[in-house]
């Protein structure tokens, strides 16, 4: 015998036992033993063996007792009968009561010869039965689906994780072949290929996407191996499924996460281009209608091309809020000016009675990290949302001089959230907030509508009539500044939006804000000063320097930072320099040090058409203001004008 | 009043994501909203040009001109951004073979009628690999405007535009060249000052046809593309230094 096992022999006739302890023992094994019932239970409970040899006849009760007993008891021990007899009965019940085998005492003794080897395959049984146990417990416990084939790939045996996963039970499964899974996703080739590969006893790995048995679809990572026997012929093959919706998941969000980031650096630097091409025209519009001869038509024609390219500035500045780049400062920002000023401007372009209610005199001025232009532009869309479901309560007979529209209420008061509140897309978390109400009782909303109302490009308006922008893109600029927005409505009641602004505690209020003028006022007449142009777009230098030159200045360009550097090495006498930040293959802020450094007497205006960071850095150390593209060319002269009095009062 | 999504058993999934949101907004502003500003301000300048031309002074003339020049670019760029956002959208799945040559006369026909100059242009193709894998839908796009740009280098005498492939690793490389039909005198004309955005806006669609583009030298004004097949989202380049 190849393996010494440890063996315990319950046998009350001390001859038999002597001898077969012996014949044992020359096999190798260890024996020990005893002769009754109780004897062995004490035994057995308190040490382990391989194996038990019990008689069926002993003093104090029978060995389909003890094996009983030991069942009972939870000793694992396997058990080996010997009985005198040949009684099939006693032979069954021992088997049914959990012993291996049973082995016969002739009257011969010549089953002493027969013992090793019956006591050798009594154990190998067990321990494949043992193993067989654990095999299907690890297949069950498993957290992958895993399937058992025959080499048409039926399913022999699959596991529970697998009924799980694709929503089918065993008995469904099992003898099936894996197509009941399929999706119908993956071309006839991709199948093949995997045959191929596994029927060639190679492992196949890679990703489907399978369908559940309620139809849903199911990314799945699966791996099928071959199974050989013993002579390496291939009988089986055993599939693993693992569920990889997770990962795909995740998968798909950092895909969402670049082509966002692709998008804003595609958008982001394409919008600098479009403002100073935008810039470009808007300067020679200007130009143009500074001819006091032009006829009144080419007048007209060129003031409409001014709020075309007005209305193309807004759309660039909504491309880059789409994009989520920072298209303008964040500043501190008093709010209640910021309201007063458009519910005057609604007042007066929309045609609609704005009541205004502010927050008490005593009250703290309400100051947010904000951007005027956009917070302005979501009251107007707003305010046109509300103007257009005042109108649609009238009468549709009244006639239109007669529409008296309103009220719209704004509101602005602070408030202290304590707990969460419902919003869009998240909830409002609690804290400290600006609470900018606009309301009207207009037609309202359906519940249908309410939950597209902020859905980009949604709208009930007729063609023509709006775009669908509004909603959707107040909720982005909202978000952008890191607030809420939650909305009321119910039909022929009226809408409330409510925007959440974090507060921003102790910060100075910001400077008032500034609105776009209309025409283009006559420069204040200047000394001539000698300004250097830098800037990569040509027509922006030509227009900018066809406007100073009008406004009586010398005027130098250059087309990038190195030029300008060069020129100033080159002693021009510069008092002003007018830089763009966003030159092709520069840093504008490298070049703002370096023309810092090299003429730190001499102002720097910066100009650009995509506000980032660096600009914030520039004029922390020293620029003398920020013109955005693009820009009116009577701002331009006001922000020259200022510039070179800052170098006047200066040290 | 009703809160808006105050019902807690609200799925999320109903809600559009920001992201889902901001592509929508971004194909409706460059799809929709700007391509119209910019007709309605090409339309304006047109019949400036041409109807109101005698009574506009010569720098008026000029002025309307010179934002002509500019409305062109910006249409230009508009196209491009376009196209790039198309092949952001795209999947990877939508990448397969095609045969150069069924693409390509429809492509030269296209910039033929894009230039202005329409200078005679011809493509000859020299291809050696009938099949390219890449974005199927962009491929054209990006061809064109390779095609355009150089026979905008070639000026109004126009010439020829040189196509050519061969195998490179796993992948085809692509080599477009401009020949012009008048010899260069002594020197070679300087060739124009290249422009950044349309640089890289053509970097990024060569990226997301999943390729990568490399610009010849200014005596030879061509580009080099080399297709690869791999997919790519995330564009390399990054707008300013």
């Amino acid at each position: 015998m190849s393996e010494a096992l440890r063996l315990f022999l319950v046998e009350d006739d001390d001859d038999i036992a002597l001898l077969m302890r012996k014949g044992l023992q020359r096999a190798g094994h260890q024996v020990q033993g005893c002769r009754t019932v109780a004897d062995a239970l004490l035994v057995l409970g308190h040490a382990s063996f391989d194996l038990v040899v019990v008689d069926q006849c002993l003093p104090d009760g029978s060995g389909l007792e003890l094996l009983q007993a030991l069942a009972q008891e939870g000793i694992p021990t396997p058990v080996l009968m010997v009985t005198a007899s040949s009684d099939v009965q006693v032979a069954t019940q021992a088997l049914q009561a959990g012993a291996l085998d049973y082995v016969v005492k002739d009257p011969s003794l010549t089953f002493l010869n027969d013992l090793p080897q019956r006591v050798h395959d009594a154990i190998t049984r067990h321990r494949l039965q043992q193993l067989n146990r654990l095999l299907i417990a690890a297949l069950e416990s498993a957290r992958d689906g895993i399937g058992i084939t025959d080499l048409q790939g039926t399913f022999l045996h699959v596991n529970q994780a697998l009924e799980e996963l694709t929503g089918y039970s065993r008995a469904e499964i099992c003898g099936q072949n894996p197509r009941v899974f399929k999706s119908g996703l993956h071309p006839p080739e991709f199948y093949a290929g995997m045959w191929q590969t596994i029927l060639s006893r190679r492992s196949w790995q890679g990703e489907v996407i399978n369908r559940r048995k309620d139809g849903a679809l199911v990314d799945m990572s699966l791996t099928i191996s071959p199974i050989m026997d013993s002579h390496g012929q291939l009988t089986h093959f055993v599939a693993i499924y693992r569920d990889i919706r997770e990962r795909k998941q995740l998968e798909r969000q950092l895909l969402h996460a670049q082509k966002m980031q692709s998008v804003g650096t595609l958008a982001g630097g394409v919008a600098h281009e479009f403002n100073n091409l935008l810039a470009g025209i808007q300067g020679y519009a200007d130009l143009s209608l500074r001819d006091p001869n032009l006829p009144a038509q080419v007048r007209e024609f060129l003031q409409y091309l001014l709020q075309l390219t007005a209305r193309a500035a807004h759309l660039t500045r909504q491309l880059l809020a789409f994009a989520r780049r920072p298209t303008l400062s964040r500043q501190p920002l008093s709010l209640e000016p910021l309201l007063r000023n458009t519910a005057e401007l609604v007042r007066h372009t929309l045609q609609v009675e704005v009541d205004l209610q502010l927050p008490a005199a005593e009250t703290p001025p309400l100051t947010i990290l904000g951007d005027a232009n956009q917070l302005q532009q979501v009251l107007i869309n707003l305010a046109l949302n509300a103007r257009d479901a005042l109108a649609a309560r009238l009468p549709a007979e009244t006639p239109a001089p007669n529409r008296i529209l309103g009220p719209v209420v704004f509101a602005l008061r602070p408030i202290a959230l304590t707990r969460e509140l419902p919003g869009f897309p998240d909830k409002v978390p609690p804290g400290e907030y600006a609470l900018l109400e606009v309301r009207d009782q207009g037609i309202g909303m359906t519940p249908e509508v309410l939950n597209q109302a902020l859905d980009p490009f949604f709208t009930t308006k007729d063609v023509g009539q709006g775009t669908g922008l509004g909603l959707s893109v107040a909720f982005g600029i909202v978000h952008s500044h890191q607030g809420f927005l939650t909305l009321d409505s119910q039909p022929q009641v009226g809408t409330c939006v409510r925007l959440y602004l974090p507060r921003l505690a102790s910060h100075p209020p910001a400077p008032p804000v500034t609105f776009q003028t209309g025409e283009v006022l006559e420069p204040e007449p200047l000394p001539r000063h000698h300004i250097l142009l830098v800037d990569d777009e040509e027509a922006v230098l030509d227009v900018m320097r066809r406007f100073l030159e009008l406004a009586g200045h010398q005027v130098t360009c250059a087309t990038s930072g190195r030029q300008a550097l060069q020129l100033l090495q080159e002693n021009l006498p510069a008092e002003l320099i007018i830089l763009d930040l966003l030159i092709p293959q520069e840093d504008g802020l490298t070049t703002f040090r370096q023309l810092r450094h090299l003429r730190p007497e001499v102002p720097v205006l910066l100009c650009t058409g995509l506000l980032q960071t660096n600009h914030h850095l520039a004029l922390q150390e020293g620029a003398a203001g920020l013109l955005q593209k693009p820009f009116r060319m009577n701002e331009l002269w006001y922000a020259v004008q200022q510039a070179l009095s800052l170098r006047s009062s200066g040290p | 009043m009703r809160e808006r999504l105050s019902d807690s058993s609200q799925s999320t999934e109903e809600v559009p994501s920001q992201a889902a949101w901001s592509f929508v907004g971004l194909r409706r502003v460059l799809g929709h909203e700007l391509p119209n500003q910019l007709t309605a301000l090409q339309g304006l300048l047109h019949l400036l040009h041409l109807e109101e031309k005698e009574r506009l002074s010569e720098a008026g003339r000029d002025y309307v001109q010179r934002c002509l020049v500019l409305c062109q670019r910006w249409q230009r760029l508009l196209e491009l951004l376009r196209s790039g956002l198309q092949g952001l959208l795209a999947t990877p799945e939508d990448r397969e073979d095609f045969v150069l040559s069924d693409v390509l006369p429809e492509v030269v026909a296209e910039v033929r009628q894009l230039l202005p100059a329409r200078p005679p242009l011809e493509c000859r193709l020299q291809l050696e690999v009938p099949k390219v894998r890449a974005l199927r839908t962009l491929f054209p796009d990006l061809l064109r405007e390779l095609v355009r740009d150089l026979g905008e280098t070639l000026g109004p005498a126009g010439g020829e535009i040189h196509l050519c492939s061969q195998a490179a690793g796993a992948g085809v490389e692509l080599q477009l060249t401009g020949h012009a039909a008048q010899a260069p005198a002594a020197a070679p004309a300087p060739a124009g000052r290249p422009r950044w955005a349309e640089q890289a806006l053509l970097q990024d669609l060569a990226v997301l046809c999943g390729g990568e583009l490399v610009r010849l030298s200014a005596a030879v004004p061509g580009y080099r593309l080399q297709l690869d097949g791999r997919t790519r989202f995330a564009s390399t380049r990054t707008p300013v230094s």
